[in-house]
């Protein structure tokens, strides 16, 4: 340090103070830039109003009516379909597993090797009828019941709701509407009733290593067993759906659904057991099945009129509940009046 | 050549008084207390025959004065008279009323006559007079098509109207609407005015009270507004604008040459000021409103100015309740 | 009897919205339809008629829903005898009463009504937010529908009929039982549709304000008949009217103007005169100032739709007192 520049205590400072310029400031006589960015204002809850157009395609009417399957179907098990109610799906799921009890026999029986298990659960041509018709506790409480509540509200709900009114106002026919929601309940109960079915042989099959030679003995009975399921499925959806067409409620049809089922099989029994006269029995939709299928599948015929009468009633039952389910979704209703 | 009249109110529109020529209803200096608060002080008025519009915000003491008009309370100082009797625990006058409160329970299972049927026997007539008497006012509230249907499915307007009927059950002198507009939509709104203007004009005294100006205005121009409790001003809504002379009055004039008018406008002495906002537009200001007004036909058509509108834009009851509370809300 | 008021001086435009030709619809005896000739351009149309006029079954014929009695009819460019499909896949119909599941929220609700239509499920689900944060439901879309208030069910529906972009929405009664914040803003959302979506709307209404605010033209149905159709503006420059409120001399001044040939209309001080021309304001004030009578009020008096209507309906020979005879019967 020179002598001129020694800092005395007395007067620390020397010389010039301290000179600061602002950063970015040179010499003047660049060109300085400047910009105003538009304020970003925090609009909150302002809402904005703007009209998004679409240009996609639309696809055909097989692609909607699958719409409509998979709407019905998956509601079953996913969010954002239609809302299956929780004592709905647990009966469906009760109902499902206590179809697959002839299966869980099998299982049992090949995991114990009992013989006498074997023969009273095995395959054979009276326990693939039983599967499928068998009266207790099948037919008096599995099917009907699974029925009931399925189609509970498929058409009544429409109609009260007046979301017949979504339906119909796209390119959506009335037998499209129909036959979708048709398929969806008869796919549902060919699952409890034939899917069920299909385990049960198959286990079978599995579990005790039967060759081919068995499956072609017995595969003609599990095919003409699962037809009569498919005959019960289509049966029971017809008149329950019907029953759901003519009402606005959910519990009438199923209750409907369980009166018919039910109702015409006592009044039957009731006569038979009075006038020992089985012929009753074709008011009954179960026994003209059960009837049908123990004259297709070689089973000794638990009623005394010919098979052919109980194969057209059960024509005609599925041909007037399909007509008043047609006449009564005709008049689903899209504007007022 | 001066016309007739005076600027007290009085149009041409006359409407009868009621029948003993004894005003309907008459508050003198009545005030109401509750503890601490007054919700009235001091209030007389005098109201006879057609329709009387009541306003003021909420909170201005409309449904205290309801409330003891109908006899529910008990003015805390100062009379009233009702039909010239007192109304406390008297039921007399109570028969020539007709009441129609801002909320009540309607009975939504009956049909629309049933109801009113209902109250007309519960004020003791025989059946086939109630049935009658039902007919007759629900036709009056024009629901004359739909009377046999259930008032559940009724919209609010037509609510509205099923009570106005059952209150006018052998014909009332007086029948108090407490915002009898409340939720309507507009068809029924339009509705409803039309049968309390008709009202008035039948002679009845009604009143009405709302905290929407542009409604009563639509109603009646007889008007009576409070504001914390106190009464500002009654009568008529022209004759009310015209004492609040510190305000001078505007008229708005619309015209092809503002500027040619404005010369000849201002050579009137009543015209305090003359201004042109716009150019097809002319205001002017003074306090004499009815001097002015006398004199611009003529003058608009002597010297040929094209005019094709002409409005008044502080004679309405928003600027006089400006005015009178000096902006307050 | 007024079949059809003709716009002055209307351009002859191209493509219209609606067209029929002798369109009727019988049942057996009953005609709900009666030889209809309709032109409808394109903008926002208000469907205006009493319960039984032939609404529900004009709408379903142009739907392509049933099938009609005689005559023909075509709605953006398709025949509604033989292509409904295509019609309902390019129309959005918001129906006027519930035609919602409750018991699922409002997303997928508008994304199946997407689905109906042939779209795509994940395309339908992304429409399905957009118009659901189109009518103000952004907020509210994973709620189910029962948890909505009339105002909110109603945009959905709306949200149902806008999902694939329509290019032309059929709304019946869209305002009908909304308090008058959701009504401003169903009817703010249409109005929008018109003019920023650029999308045709047949508003069908009894509230002649509403129609008046979202509508340029409207079609007016009288027991299956044409009452009247056109531009609202012009029907309403045909009997266009001078309001003036008077004081002093009101009879003076009313006898004064009908010895002039005007034609009034009196309401104690309120006057109307039928506008004839420019010379009508100096009429009425000259003799204004003949009688002394003073002129408070002088302006054009601005005819509402609801107005119009009773004059369409008194021509008729309709002892009408005013719209809400639109609503007819309860039903």
């Amino acid at each position: 340090m020179s002598e001129n520049t020694m800092l005395h205590p007395e007067s620390p400072v020397t010389g010039q103070t301290r000179m600061d310029s602002a950063w970015g400031s040179q010499t003047g006589d660049e060109d300085v830039h400047a910009k105003v960015t538009q304020a970003n204002v925090d609009a909150g809850q302002i809402f904005e109003q703007e009209y998004k157009p679409w240009d996609g395609k639309l696809n055909p009417r097989w692609m909607r009516n699958w719409a409509i399957l998979r709407h019905h179907l998956l509601g079953i098990v996913f969010k954002g379909h239609r809302p299956w109610g929780v004592i709905t799906r647990i009966v469906l799921l009760l109902i499902f597993l206590g179809s697959l009890s002839s299966a869980a026999m099998v299982l049992l029986s090949g995991v114990v090797g009992d013989s006498t298990l074997v023969s009273m659960w095995g395959i054979n041509r009276e326990n693939l009828y039983g599967h499928v018709l068998g009266f207790f506790p099948r037919n008096i409480i599995f099917y009907p019941i699974i029925a009931a509540i399925l189609v509970g509200g498929m058409i009544s709900e429409d109609r009260s709701n007046g979301t017949s009114a979504l339906y119909f106002s796209r390119p959506i026919s009335r037998v499209d509407y129909t036959s979708m929601k048709f398929l969806s309940i008869a796919i549902i109960l060919f699952f409890v009733i034939d899917g069920t079915l299909a385990v049960y042989y198959f286990s079978e099959v599995l579990v005790m290593g039967r060759g081919w030679s068995w499956i072609l003995d017995t595969f003609p009975m599990f095919l003409l067993a699962a037809f009569s399921g498919i005959l019960l499925a289509i049966t029971y959806t017809s008149i329950g759906l019907a029953l759901s067409s003519l009402s606005k409620g959910r519990f009438f049809p199923g209750i409907g659904l369980l009166a018919v089922i039910m109702g015409t099989k006592t009044l039957a029994a009731i006569i038979e057991a009075l006038f020992d006269k089985t012929i009753l029995y074709v008011i009954s939709p179960y026994d003209c099945i059960a009837h049908i299928a123990q004259s297709l599948m070689s089973i000794e015929s638990t009623y005394q009129h010919p098979w052919t009468w109980s194969l057209a009633s059960i024509v005609c039952i599925n041909i007037g509940a399909l007509y008043i389910l047609t006449a009564r979704v005709s008049t689903l209703e899209v504007t007022r009046e | 050549m001066m016309p007739d009249f005076t600027q007290t109110g009085k149009s041409e529109d006359t409407t009868s008084t009621t029948k003993d020529n004894v005003p309907v209803v008459v508050f003198k200096n009545v005030s109401k207390q509750y503890g601490q608060i007054s919700a009235l002080t001091d209030i007389s008025l005098a109201i006879s025959g057609g329709v009387t519009g009541i306003l003021g915000m909420n909170g201005a003491g409309k449904s205290t004065l309801f409330k003891i008009i109908m006899g529910k309370i008990r003015p805390s100082g100062g009379q009233i008279r009702l039909f010239g009797e007192d109304p406390w625990k008297n039921q007399s006058p109570y028969a020539r009323t007709g009441f129609v409160p801002e909320h009540e329970k309607m009975h939504d299972w009956m049909t629309a006559i049933d109801f009113v049927t209902t109250f007309a026997r519960l004020n003791g007539m025989t059946r086939e007079e109630a049935r009658l008497e039902a007919e007759r006012v629900l036709t009056f509230v024009e629901l004359a098509d739909v009377m046999h249907k259930q008032i559940g499915r009724f919209s609010k307007g037509m609510r509205q109207r099923v009570k106005i009927a059952h209150a006018l059950v052998n014909d009332p002198d007086l029948i108090v609407l407490d915002e009898p507009l409340q939720g309507c939509d507009p068809l029924a709104r339009t509705s409803i005015m039309n049968v309390i203007r008709e009202l008035g004009r039948l002679g009845r005294t009604v009143l009405v009270s709302s905290h929407i100006l542009s409604e009563i205005e639509r109603i009646t121009e007889q008007i009576v507004i409070l504001h914390k409790g106190r009464l500002l001003a009654i009568g008529n809504l022209h004759a009310i604008r015209d004492l609040l002379d510190q305000h001078p009055h505007k008229i708005a004039i619309r015209c092809e040459q503002p500027k040619r008018l404005a010369k000849d406008l201002i050579d009137i002495d009543e015209v305090t000021t003359v201004s042109i906002p716009a150019k097809d537009e002319l205001i002017v200001e003074t306090k004499h409103f009815g001097v002015v007004h006398n004199l611009l036909p003529s003058i608009i058509v002597k010297n040929n100015h094209h005019v094709w509108e002409i409005d008044n834009p502080d004679d309405n009851l928003q600027s006089i309740l400006e005015y009178l509370t000096g902006g307050l809300p | 009897m007024i079949q059809r008021l003709e716009q002055q001086g209307r351009i002859m435009v191209e493509s219209l919205l609606i067209e029929t030709k002798n369109l009727t619809k019988s049942y057996g005896p009953h005609v709900a339809l009666d030889d209809l000739n309709l032109s409808i351009p394109h903008g926002a149309t208000g469907l205006l008629g009493p319960n039984g006029a032939g609404k529900s079954t004009f709408l379903k014929t142009m739907l392509g829903l049933i099938q009609v009695t005689s005559g023909e009819g075509s709605i953006l460019g398709h025949d509604i005898r033989t292509e409904g499909e295509q019609i309902r896949s390019k129309i959005g119909y918001m129906p006027e009463y519930d035609a919602l599941n409750p018991k699922m929220d409002a997303i997928y609700q508008v994304k199946y009504s997407g689905e109906l239509l042939g779209m795509n499920p994940n395309i339908a689900l992304s429409r399905a937010h957009q118009a659901l944060e189109y009518v103000g439901l952004g907020e509210q879309r994973y709620r189910t529908v029962e948890t909505f208030s009339t105002g909110m069910k109603q945009a959905t529906k709306l949200a149902c009929a806008l999902v694939h972009d329509p290019n032309l929405i059929i709304a019946d009664e869209p305002s009908n039982g909304l308090d008058a914040k959701a009504r401003e803003f169903m009817l703010q959302t249409l109005e929008n549709t018109v003019r920023q979506g650029q999308k045709s709307v047949l508003m069908a209404s009894h509230l002649m304000e509403d129609v008046e605010r979202v509508c340029e033209n409207i079609v007016l149905l009288h027991k299956g008949k044409l009452a009247a159709q056109g531009k609202i503006e012009d029907l309403k420059a045909i009997d266009k009217e001078v309001e003036i409120h008077v004081w002093g001399h009101a009879t003076k001044m009313e006898e004064g103007l009908l010895d002039k040939g005007m034609n009034v209309r009196r309401e104690g001080r309120v006057m109307r005169v039928r506008y004839q021309d420019e010379s009508t304001y100096h009429t009425i004030l000259s003799i204004a100032a003949k009688c002394g009578t003073q002129i408070r009020k002088m302006h054009d008096h601005e005819a509402s739709l609801e107005d119009l209507f009773l004059v369409i309906m008194e021509r008729l020979g309709y002892d009408v007192k005013g719209s809400e005879a639109l609503l007819g019967d309860l039903s």
